[in-house]
């Protein structure tokens, strides 16, 4: 079971970096061709530059244009990426020997955000299905039901069917420095390792590229005060 | 050389970004007016930018990378070419994006994709680049008849700093409108230039809109160079559509900052009236609806001129759509789908046509003539029925 776990999580990180480094030679290849993209008027004053960065990372870390378009769906999606990064920096202590101060003393929140996780995605399930019975993608529903079962086995692995999480730590370091270790006992871990490495291999992009798109947003919502009026 | 294997060569990195940062969360159809009337999810912004990553990763993903690109299905691309093409590029879409995304100007450059790669434009769009080439306008009527039936006998100054363009679907298509703006710079009193029927060409928009920029680049030079002649410091013009690209894109395509100002009619309109060159008398006692134009206000930010304009007509009672402003829904003309999808083009007029009606508004204002052309088609044969009115054409019929 270790190898293929071991066989798993290379072929996901080749996959991830692969996917990384062929998005960036596109970017690179179509760098400064800029044809029929919004034409910046004058360059605006540092202060308004500042208030820019400002609604974009609020927009970033609050969701603040989904709260304009569906303030009931916000609080499931904000809550389930709080918790996402909590329960993933929670999994840092995992990959790092020593485990610095500040994931640490992150634990205890991560705990919490393991639980909350799963209600979170039910909370946007009942929305989007039963209340607003709107558009949900195929994908979304496959991600969800993936991070959803990779939570599930999560919280198994803590309370009822406790794994050994210092075996699992010396497998994934060993993982991490080449040298295969056993992986822990039970198929609990191997299924919510399994569940996790999907979710590397179809992780959304959006998670690194929607910063910038919304940074972009919020300049050109201000360029629209300039592009054709007077200074 | 373009690869022609490559999805990405007609796009921006920034516009590679915005496919990538889309959540699929769907929150663009809840405003969408082809969503309106079609209700079909299938051919929605994020089933289009799920169905363009593919492509790209089928032609320069990982695995193409490493093993060869692989075929694409002709009836994906198909299907992916008339999604794109049914779409009025209205921007609601962006403007309700969870992620920001630049719709108005992503599914163009989308379009221009598909047409280098022969599948689009769709019906009676690609007849345009030829129309354009022959007669300079893409409806293919003759230069003759572009000012003739509608221009009022008033001055028209041979040089000046302002010129006024009345662009090819006023001049054809929406006359009153085109009539309007002249008799209310007129009005004004400022002396205006204009090119000649054979110099006034397209702006080159209904070509950019529909993916087919080969000219482009020409037209624009042959315009900008011909104002120039004129010696001209601010180009006037109505036509939203025109407003847009002339301030967002002739620039790239003419290879340079513009030797002149673009601006849009109520903007000096607006401006004639604070500085008292032209003031209304008459009085209206009407209640009129007014409708923003995509292209004006989600594409250029012209929201206040056209109601600084309207309430200086004594009497005249101002109402609001629910939708309106940046959040306007889209009178269906858009994007040229009308040429194509002429049934959602009219379903969607209908919407605006009876909620004026519902709001017991005396007259729908209008202020973009693929707007005038296409929603009066869409009243024909409407149950509720409503006067529509261009704004010029109202403001000149208020000062006369
Ligand atoms: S641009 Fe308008 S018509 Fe096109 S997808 Fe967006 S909202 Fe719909
Ligand atoms: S709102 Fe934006 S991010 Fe969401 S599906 Fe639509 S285009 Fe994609």
């Amino acid at each position: 079971m270790g190898i293929l776990l071991a066989g798993g999580f290379y072929f996901a990180v080749l996959v991830f970096l692969g996917g990384g480094v062929s998005r960036f030679l596109i970017l690179w290849k179509t760098y400064g061709l800029d044809k029929a993209v919004p034409v910046r008027g004058a360059k605006s004053s540092p202060g308004t530059q500042a208030k820019t960065i400002c609604k974009a990372l609020g927009d970033t870390f609050f969701f603040a244009r989904l709260i304009r378009t569906n303030d009931v769906l916000w609080p499931g999606e904000w809550i389930f990426h709080v918790s996402f990064v909590l329960v993933v920096l929670r999994h840092a202590r995992f990959f790092l020997a020593p485990v610095p101060g500040c994931i640490a003393f992150l634990q205890p929140a991560g705990i919490i955000a393991g639980y909350v996780l799963p209600f979170a995605l039910i909370y946007i399930l009942v929305v989007k299905l039963i209340i607003e019975k709107r558009y949900f993608s195929t994908y979304n529903f496959f991600l969800l039901s993936l991070i959803f079962s990779a939570s599930l086995t999560g919280i198994l692995m803590r309370t009822l069917l406790k794994t050994d999480s210092a075996a699992a730590k010396v497998f994934i370091l060993g993982l991490l420095g080449f040298r295969l270790q056993a992986a822990p006992g039970g198929g609990l871990f191997a299924a919510h390792f399994m569940l996790v490495l999907a979710l590397v291999l179809y992780l959304p992009s959006h998670l690194f590229t929607a910063p910038f798109t919304l940074l972009e947003a919020r300049a050109r919502e201000e360029e629209l005060k300039r592009i054709i009026h007077e200074e | 050389m373009k690869n022609r294997n490559s999805f990405t060569s007609c796009l921006s990195p920034r516009q590679i970004m915005e496919l990538d940062a889309c959540t699929q969360c769907g929150e663009c159809l809840r405003n969408c007016p082809v969503q309106e009337v079609t209700g079909n999810p299938s051919i929605s912004p994020p089933e289009k930018i799920r169905i363009f990553r593919e492509f790209i990763r089928a032609t320069e993903g990982v695995k193409a990378r490493l093993f060869g690109a692989g075929d694409i299905d002709r009836t994906l691309l198909e299907d992916f070419t008339k999604a794109v093409y049914e779409c009025t590029t209205c921007g609601a879409c962006g403007q309700d994006c969870s992620v920001g995304i630049f719709t108005q100007r992503l599914w163009p450059m989308l379009r221009n994709e598909m047409v280098r790669r022969g599948l689009g434009p769709l019906g009676a769009q690609a007849n345009m680049p030829e129309a354009v080439r022959n007669t300079g306008n893409p409806y293919s009527r003759a230069a003759a008849e572009r000012f003739a039936p509608w221009r009022p006998d008033i001055r028209i100054a041979a040089r000046s700093d302002i010129a006024y363009y009345a662009g090819c679907t006023g001049a054809y298509e929406a006359q009153p409108m085109a009539r309007g703006d002249v008799l209310v710079l007129d009005a004004i009193g400022e002396p205006f230039t204009m090119l000649s029927a054979e110099e006034e060409v397209c702006c080159g928009f209904p070509l950019f809109i529909t993916g087919q920029h080969d000219m482009l680049g020409d037209l624009v030079r042959r315009l900008v160079c011909a104002y120039q002649g004129k010696g001209i410091k601010t180009l006037l013009c109505s036509c939203p559509c025109c407003v847009n690209f002339m301030t967002r894109d002739w620039r790239p395509f003419y290879g340079g900052p513009l030797p002149f100002r673009v601006r849009h009619i109520t903007q000096f309109v607006a401006d004639a009236l604070g500085r008292g060159r032209i003031a209304v008398k008459k009085e209206l006692k009407e209640r009129v609806i007014y409708h923003d134009p995509c292209y004006l206000s989600r594409g250029v930010g012209i929201i206040e001129e056209p109601r600084i304009v309207l309430r200086s007509i004594p009497g005249i009672e101002l109402l609001e759509f629910s939708r309106h402003g940046m959040n306007s829904r889209c009178c269906g003309a858009g994007g040229a789908a009308r040429k194509v999808f002429h049934e959602n083009a009219v379903a969607i007029g209908r919407l605006t046509i009876d909620e004026a009606v519902d709001k017991k508004a005396d007259k729908l204002i209008l202020g973009c003539p693929a707007c005038y052309a296409k929603v009066n088609e869409a009243m024909q044969g409407n149950e509720k029925q409503i006067r529509i009115v261009d704004i010029m054409e109202l403001f000149a019929a208020a000062l006369r």
